[in-house]
């Protein structure tokens, strides 16, 4: 006789625990729907992107063959950007859903083709995924409470407790097989299905490690929450029931609602559309301006240009892109400050997430796949590295006035866009 | 080394803020049957409560094979088997299947023939022991939760309100059992309200009220209980 038998008894007492069963069920296909929605959702990007640099390959190649003067080619010429999902995007959308995630970008001022987004898909950004982050952050701790909260007062208010008491060796017999199993349980029906996307998707096993781990210890927290309200002798099931069910309201939703409406309101500023604006105003401004004004700006940041000839002509290409650079310039101290300001608000919601484990648990299963705050700048910054060498490498052409050929333009080769996920694609 | 199987000093035991056993001293010898009477509040299922660990006292000592309950509530509840008023076992399983779960809290694997024994002898009838408990009467349940007290073949015996919801013959068969069991050596603390049913089955029998030992009553060379002066002073003793 040993703990083994004890334990087989115990998953038969578990199987024909019908209500416990369906609530095990039912998170077993609310975490498999959320990992087939996150895989569907990530194919279809991977195959949107796929598409698109295709397409825009054809396109470029298409357009150039029309082109008649650089200008005109470097304003024609597309040039895809892709931020590829990770292996583990499929459980965690997060930033992915609000921030651009695939762009085509070309030489005139970027700082508005960044942001163009900011002012197109607000409610998204409140309503948020429903992806296996969500049903770890929010569902699992109601599952653990309606497994966990009538433990003990369910056998305490049938009358059965004094003859479980008695009748076990020691408590531990009782109630470690029974909590254990349940727990076990719980995390199987929720875990599973993620396993089954991180197979699918091939991710690596530290990736499936860490998400398994993070949401372990969630479940960790939550049953041992529970089971110290549920344990209380002086508690019914009821209050043992609304108790657990507060503290649900007050760590899943009160204080990140709490949280963010303070962080929004301490931490207001720059907002992205602001930046696209001020850039557009700039370089809208700079069709009444004087010439001079905008290659004098232009030149004072690439002065190896500054020899360039003068532009008598009402119109010139050099003179179109040099203000759009300098739209640029005239906004990248906004957008430096709009990176401080989500910066500032990312590093109050990591503080945040040690008050709310729905909070932390998004946030680790975001930054282990890779759509988190610093993934979305971190592309940011890649198109912006991208775009600089578009525009670059059309100035020799521009600033030295050189007369087109379909040859020469052939010779400005612009590398297609990487990033370390590129190969995903391909 | 004492031969007293169970044994109260001077227990006090307060529930709620309220003094329910007061000074209460008894013992019970190996293999001897003792049933204490009392009304409503008098304290009896917290005697029970207290020699089964559950309930701490405040005062006095309760000890079982002479172990203190209180020093070592686990290995005083593996010599004591407890039978509830109300039979409370797991609606959704069948007798067989409540018996084998409980059984294993105990690490007892019982053997299929074991089992069925157990059945016989509290006179289950066969044809439910494959059907859940929740389509039981009252009394089958109890059967059951005899069967759990035989089953774990302990030296010491709680009964409280055994034969509550048992059918008259049901009851002798019960009477039989606790009988056999005595004369096995199987101590058994009985309380309960039925006069009759206390002075049939024990050898001992004492009136509880308001939380002290008022009076034992002992059988005599033929092992018979006076009825009627054990009734008369617990209906006097319910009356004050």
């Amino acid at each position: 006789m040993n703990m083994k038998y004890r334990i087989e008894q115990e998953l038969f007492f578990l199987l024909k625990c019908r209500a416990v069963l369906g609530v095990l069920a039912l998170l077993l296909v609310v975490s498999g729907v959320s990992v087939v929605l996150g895989l569907n959702y990530v194919a279809a990007e991977r195959q949107q992107i796929a598409e698109l640099v295709q397409l825009d390959n054809e396109e470029r190649a298409y357009k150039r063959s029309l082109a008649y003067d650089y200008g005109g080619a470097a304003y024609d010429a597309f040039h895809a950007v892709w931020n590829p999902p990770s292996e583990l995007a499929f459980a965690a959308i997060g930033q992915r859903d609000l921030n651009p995630t695939m762009m085509r970008i070309r030489a005139l001022a970027i700082e508005g083709q960044i942001y163009e987004t900011d002012s197109v898909n607000p409610e998204l950004a409140l309503a948020g995924r429903f992806d296996f982050a969500f049903v770890a952050a929010y569902l699992l701790p109601l599952v653990i409470i309606f497994v966990f909260y009538d433990l003990l007062a369910s056998e305490r208010e049938s009358g059965r407790l004094n003859l479980l008491s008695v009748t076990a060796r020691n408590s531990r017999i009782l109630w470690l097989p029974r909590i254990l199993l349940r727990f076990v349980g719980i995390l199987v029906a929720i875990l599973v299905p993620l396993w089954i996307g991180i197979f699918i998707e091939g991710a690596a096993f530290g990736l499936l490690f860490g998400a398994s781990f993070a949401v372990t210890l969630l479940a960790v927290l939550w049953t041992g929450l529970v089971l110290a309200i549920a344990t209380r002798p002086v508690l019914r099931s009821e209050s043992i029931a609304a108790i657990s069910i507060g503290a649900w309201v007050i760590l899943t939703l009160a204080i990140p609602i709490s949280g963010k409406v303070y962080i929004e309101s301490s931490v207001s500023g720059v907002k992205g559309a602001e930046v696209a604006l001020v850039q557009r105003e700039s370089v809208n401004d700079a069709w009444d301006l004087p010439k001079s004004v905008t290659m004098d700006a232009f030149y004072a940041s690439h002065p190896e240009w500054a020899d360039s000839a003068p532009i008598n002509e009402e119109f010139h290409w050099k003179w179109y892109y040099a203000f759009q650079q300098v739209g640029d310039e005239s906004a990248a101290e906004l957008s430096r400050d709009y990176r401080a300001i989500m910066l500032v608000r990312d590093e109050l919601t990591a503080r945040v997430s040690f008050l709310s484990p729905a909070v932390a648990i998004q946030r680790q299963l975001e930054t282990l796949a890779r759509t988190n705050l610093s993934a979305s700048l971190e592309f940011e910054d890649q198109v912006r590295s991208y775009h600089e060498e578009i525009r670059r490498a059309y100035y020799p052409v521009l600033f030295s006035e050189e007369p087109f050929s379909s040859e020469r333009l052939a010779q400005i080769t612009i590398p297609g866009f990487s990033n370390s996920a590129q190969l995903a694609v391909e | 080394m004492t031969n007293y199987a169970l044994k109260a000093s001077d227990l006090e035991v307060v529930r709620g803020g309220k003094t329910v056993l007061s000074g209460m001293s008894f013992e019970v010898k190996q293999g001897e049957v003792f049933a204490l009477l009392g009304g409503n509040g008098a304290g009896k299922s917290t005697t029970l409560l207290t020699f089964m660990g559950l309930l701490q006292p405040k005062g006095g000592v309760a000890q079982v094979l002479g172990k203190s309950v209180a020093e070592q509530p686990d290995a005083v509840r593996n010599q004591i088997a407890y039978l509830p008023e109300s039979a409370a076992l797991y609606d959704h399983l069948t007798a067989w299947e409540n018996l084998t779960y409980f059984l294993s809290l105990s690490q007892v694997q019982p053997a299929s023939e074991s089992l069925r024994a157990a059945l016989d002898a509290v006179s289950l009838p066969i044809e439910s022991r494959g059907r859940p408990l929740k389509s039981y009467s009252k009394g089958m349940r109890q059967k059951v939760a005899i069967a759990l007290a035989l089953l774990r073949e302990t030296p010491v015996l709680l009964l409280d309100e055994p034969t509550s919801g048992l059918d008259p013959s049901a009851v002798e068969d019960f009477h039989d059992i606790i009988e056999r069991l005595a004369n096995n050596g199987v101590t058994v603390l009985m309380v309960t309200h039925d006069l009759y049913g206390a002075c049939q089955a024990a050898h001992r029998v004492g009136i509880l009220r308001a939380g002290q030992l008022v009076e034992v009553f002992e059988a005599d060379a033929d092992g018979n209980i006076e009825i009627s002066t054990v009734r008369d002073l617990f209906l006097q003793q319910r009356v004050a």
